[in-house]
Parts: structure tokens; sequence; C-alpha cells
């Protein structure tokens, strides 16, 4: 069944300051106060493939953080606060599941553990249709001045 | 090269401990700069990850997949223009899933540290 989608392709780039060839987010399916689902079709271009097709795990990796920052960039989008660069700050009990590939249409869910200042640390699951690529705990900086 | 010519290994050695350091330039024209972020260049973290992943291919001569990050903390910013030298410093066991122990550093700065596993592609 076709998800519901708030915002995607070019929209995403209201939320997040990363632009091509690093962009890693191309779908933002929800958003609220705690959790976010976002997705990313795996292009040919993709800078996170390899010759074979295979998406890295570090492309993956990078979709989830860069998840984090839509989440953290959409409210502050919605309330009226500048978006600012975000960063990875820790990555904990990442396990890789299954392998992703060119045409694959990831999509992932990342809920609030705790937010403190500028730190927030999310769980984020990404999958394939129902099968799970990769699972993690991210913390994301946010840099507000 | 996953990210193609986006740094260049200048060296290796093994240090007193028996960790393999690799001398590392980045490349800092790459195209990954203009996205990351347009008006600031910053390394991505997880490029750093995947030169780690790649340093311990060197090692052991085939290609791996980083299955599991055990924890990966990113200490200080890697930036094309401030930090285009760094030193990737590689520690892994023998058995199959490798265990990796590494950090990225230069002088007296630490970059990211990082445990995890690596495995062997088919």
């Amino acid at each position: 069944m076709p998800r519901n989608t708030m915002y995607e392709g070019e929209g995403i780039k209201t939320f997040i300051p990363q632009r091509e060839p690093m962009l890693m987010v191309d779908a933002l399916y929800q958003a609220d106060d705690t959790s976010v689902d976002t997705g990313l079709t795996i292009a040919k271009t993709n800078i996170f493939c390899d010759e074979e097709g295979n998406f890295s795990e570090s492309g993956v990796i990078e979709h989830i953080a860069q998840s984090a920052a839509v989440f953290a960039g959409y409210n502050d989008w919605k309330n009226g606060r500048p978006i600012v660069l975000g960063y990875i700050a820790e990555i904990k009990k990442f396990s890789l599941l299954s392998k992703a590939k060119i045409g694959d249409k990831l999509e992932s869910s990342l809920k609030t553990v705790s937010q403190a200042m500028n730190i927030t640390l999310m769980d984020a699951e990404t999958k394939i249709g129902d099968n799970t690529v990769a699972k993690c705990k991210i913390k994301i900086f946010m840099d507000k001045k | 090269m996953l990210i193609k010519d986006f740094y260049k290994v200048n060296g290796q050695t093994t240090d007193a401990e028996g960790n393999h350091i690799f001398d590392i330039a980045l490349n800092t024209e790459h195209d990954v700069y203009k996205g990351h972020f347009p008006e600031r260049p910053i390394t991505p973290g997880v490029c750093n990850i995947q030169m780690i992943k790649e340093c311990a291919e060197v090692l052991v001569g085939k290609s791996l997949t980083l299955t599991q990050i055990d924890k990966c903390r990113l200490t200080a910013m890697v930036t094309p223009n401030g930090s285009p030298n760094l030193k990737v410093k590689v520690q892994i066991s023998e058995a199959n899933p490798l265990k990796i122990n590494a950090s990225i550093f230069f002088e007296d700065t630490i970059y990211m540290t990082l445990t995890g596993s690596l495995e062997s592609k088919n």
C-alpha cells in the first residue's frame, strides 16, 4: 500500500542543509515531536553504491543520520526556527541485517530516546518492505547558535 | 575506494603495539563538499567510517562489510581545510567476523574512535 508522503524530492531541502551528491533522504512520510519516518530510493548515481550496485553500510548510516536531521529540522521549521547544521556525535549498537542495492526503497523510522540542549539520541530502524536492513542508536548534535 | 578519489593513502606503518597506521591525505576539492555543506565543507562522519573500513580491507586483502558497530564516537570535526592530513589507526583480530578497534587522529587531536565487526564478502 503506498504511504502518504508529507514531502518528497526537492521538498526535503526545506528541512536539512545537505545537498547533492550527499543528500540521502528523499521522502518525509511522518514527523511529530518525538518521531520521524523517512525514505530514500537508491538511485544509480548514488555515491555510496559500488560498481556492482550495492549500497554500502556507510550510505545506510548517512541515510539514518540525515533522517535524524530531518526530524530536528522539521520541528525547527514548524516552530519558526532556522535550520542548522547537524552532525553525528555517536553511533551505538549498529547492526547491518541485510543489504540494499540500486533501486531499493529504504524506509526508516526513528524515535527519540532522550533530548537535552543540542543533543538528540534516537532509536533507528531501516527497512526495505518488511525486511530490516539496519538498526542502531544514533546521537546527533545540532549546531544551534 | 567506494567514493572515488576521496582521499589518498601516503604511507602505512606498524607501531610498537602492533597497530597499523595509515597516513591519509583528503582530497579537499572533492564533490562531496559541494553538498556537505554548500557553505561550509565538513568531512561526513560516514566517510571517515568508510575510510576505516577501507584501511582494514587493505590489511586483510579482501572486501569487507561493516556488519556491526558497537560504538563509534565522533570527538572532533574533520574538515578538508582544517584537517587535510589524518592518521587512521587500526587493530583487527584474526577471527571471522573480524573485530576492529580503530581511531582517526592527527597530532594531539582524536577525531573518531570505532569498535565493531567486519565480515568478508562472499
